[in-house]
């Protein structure tokens, strides 16, 4: 069976994962364009990999009265990984004040999915599927998105927008500048703790499209592709999240078609897709000429 | 018949003392073979972990961890080409492994100091892009010739029962490599770790020391991913140097200590594994029992730390951004 370009946005089988996933990175990108700006690229790799001891302690807990099949389970798995995110979070920002950052950020990433692997171990041997259908969250599966999570996703950007919206004047205080701010004696302490609420919200939600190992990259190549082309960071937002789409739904629509295309068993999965088109956008904005200061 | 089975904490170490003392009779047992070759690791994470965290390069060795998995399916491809069959099973050969790990360092570093240097994008941005990028491309060519997933949750999670001889050597070589590494330069590294500048200015090779070293590391996490996994060998490689440096200030001193520290808690971590096995009945990872007790032990140390640091003076103010 062949698709059509209209199908990917009326298939009920294709629609989910194509709207959903483009949903998402929009909102990713715009998240991703802040981080990029406050120079802490690398804390969304923490993060996403903090989640992943939520999820299997969730799913220990879940298990002994539940099985995966269950929606309710895995929405309070993601709850759990949502928590662990946001302890992770806290962690290295308390341990940034004491060692270098980038080693706060690796001690973090690393014990913390050690304690998932601790967890994950146990319920390997006790519950195996509940393991197995922990583990689809590793490495993401668009393909199982429902237009519920379509839904989720889209009052989740619609979150972001109104907080860019509201706050729009004091993020640019917090990521370029704070000490003005606080010359100004503005209070920047809402603003930035929402930053990175909505931060561990959008990973914990990425999860079930992209999985924990590339979340990162749908954060930083969009963000990293605008910069190049713009001089504000209002140019960069709007530019960012055109990027992000764009790739989301080209990684989409090259998954599907190759299938088609090459062979039948041939089946690509669609979050590298989309990190990978990404890539080649934020690379070919590398070509233009001139430098941006860094 | 291993010896190990329905082993307590204590009697598993007596025995693995009483073994190792009469020079391990009849070849190395899954669990000796556990402990050789995470004391090997440690030991050489303890030198390179060192220098990493003076050196603030920590998170280029999680970037390294991760583009790795290119270097193996091309090293792996390459290998398959030229020998014919190779079975993933017993461990890849050492020279694939020195393949892999010059592949995913050289990309990773040269990419990175490219969209460093000559596009001035930050140091941060272009880490986390370079191995996103080259992470997914790992797992795409992953999915191509295996048609499986499960090659990458394998290097994820680590499979430290699988262990085979040819494991044992990589570790020992490793060790062997980093010990003579550093033993040699350890003047010219500590110069460059502390004063990069003054080091390039008496023209000191910077950037092939530099260049060494990152392979020292891919090398290392290539040996770690066969036995406890990307993350763990990070967890390894931070973990030991983070702690010793609440009360050490020598970076001498650092190594050497770090050194024991990692060295003792893989021992309690392999002998607290089997420990549960055998009075619980539930086999836990290693790996994640040793990546867990790292955490708590820095945790309750910093605490101990602050508490009587806080004792003895209580007028410090900190102010936090």
């Amino acid at each position: 069976m062949t698709y059509t370009f209209l199908d990917f946005f009326t298939d009920p089988l294709l629609r989910a994962p194509m709207l959903g996933s483009m949903i998402l990175c929009a909102a990713l990108s715009l998240l991703g364009v802040f981080v990029f700006v406050r120079r802490s690229s690398l804390i969304g790799e923490t993060l996403s990999h903090a989640a992943y001891p939520g999820l299997m302690i969730g799913a220990t807990w879940m298990s002994t009265f539940m099985n995966p099949a269950q929606e309710e389970g895995m929405a309070l798995c993601l709850l759990f990984a949502f928590g662990t995110t946001l302890l992770a979070l806290m962690f290295v920002r308390v341990l940034q004040r004491y060692i270098k950052s980038d080693a706060a950020l690796c001690f973090t990433l690393a014990s913390f999915f050690g304690v998932g692997v601790l967890f994950g171990s146990r319920l390997q041997f006790t519950y195996p599927s509940w393991y197995r259908a922990m583990q689809v969250f590793l490495y993401g599966q668009t393909a199982t998105l429902l237009d519920v999570h379509v839904m989720i996703y889209a009052i989740f950007l619609g979150v972001v927008l109104v907080y860019i919206a509201l706050f729009y004047h004091k993020i640019q205080m917090v990521a370029f500048d704070p000490l003005y701010a606080k010359s100004l004696k503005v209070s920047l302490f809402f603003v930035d703790k929402g930053f990175w609420l909505l931060l561990a919200l959008g990973i914990t939600l990425a999860m079930k499209s992209v999985g924990v190992v590339l979340i990162s990259g749908m954060l930083v190549a969009p963000a990293l592709g605008a910069r190049r082309c713009s001089t504000s960071l209002i140019h960069m937002l709007l530019f960012g999240c055109l990027l992000g789409t764009i790739s989301a739904f080209t990684g989409n629509y090259l998954s599907v078609k190759c299938t088609e295309w090459i062979s039948e068993r041939l089946l690509l999965p669609t979050g590298p897709l989309i990190v990978l088109c990404s890539a080649l956008c934020a690379l070919g904005t590398l070509v233009k000429k001139g430098d941006v200061p860094a | 018949m291993n010896p190990y089975a329905e082993r307590e904490f204590f009697s598993f170490f007596s025995l693995f003392f009483q073994r190792m003392f009469s020079g391990f009779s009849g070849g190395l047992f899954s669990d000796e073979r556990q402990i050789v070759v995470l004391v090997f690791l440690a030991i050489s994470l303890a030198f390179l972990g060192t220098l990493l965290v003076v050196r603030q390069m920590t998170m280029l060795a999680n970037a390294l961890s991760h583009t790795l998995l290119v270097g193996i399916v091309v090293a792996f491809l390459l290998l398959h080409y030229l020998y014919g069959e190779l079975s993933w099973e017993g461990g890849l050969p050492a020279s694939g492994l020195w393949i892999a790990a010059w592949i995913a360092t050289s990309v990773t570093t040269l990419c990175t100091q490219k969209l460093t240097c000559r596009f001035r994008i930050q140091e941060d941005a272009s880490i986390a892009f370079v191995f996103t990028t080259l992470f997914a491309l790992g797992i795409l060519l992953v999915t191509l010739y295996t048609k499986n997933m499960h090659l990458g949750v394998e290097i994820v999670m680590g499979h430290i029962d699988a262990l085979g001889t040819n494991d044992v050597k990589n570790a020992f070589q490793l060790m062997l490599g980093t010990g003579c590494f550093f033993g040699c330069g350890f003047p010219l590294l500590r110069m460059i770790a502390f004063d990069e500048l003054f080091a390039k200015s008496i023209r000191l090779p910077v950037q092939t020391i530099h260049a060494l070293c990152m392979l020292l590391v891919a090398m290392a996490s290539m040996v770690a991913f066969r036995a406890v996994g990307v993350l763990i060998f990070l967890s390894l490689l931070v973990g030991p140097v983070l702690w010793t440096r609440l009360f050490v200030h020598r970076l001498s001193q650092i190594i050497l200590w770090s050194m024991a520290y990692g060295v003792g808690c893989s021992l309690i971590a392999i002998g607290l594994s089997r420990h549960i096995l055998t009075r619980f009945h539930v086999p836990l990872s290693t790996a994640g029992l040793l990546a867990t007790f790292l955490l708590l032990f820095y945790l309750f140390t910093v605490t101990l730390c602050f508490y009587y640091r806080r004792k003895k003076d209580r007028s410090i103010r900190r102010i936090g951004i």
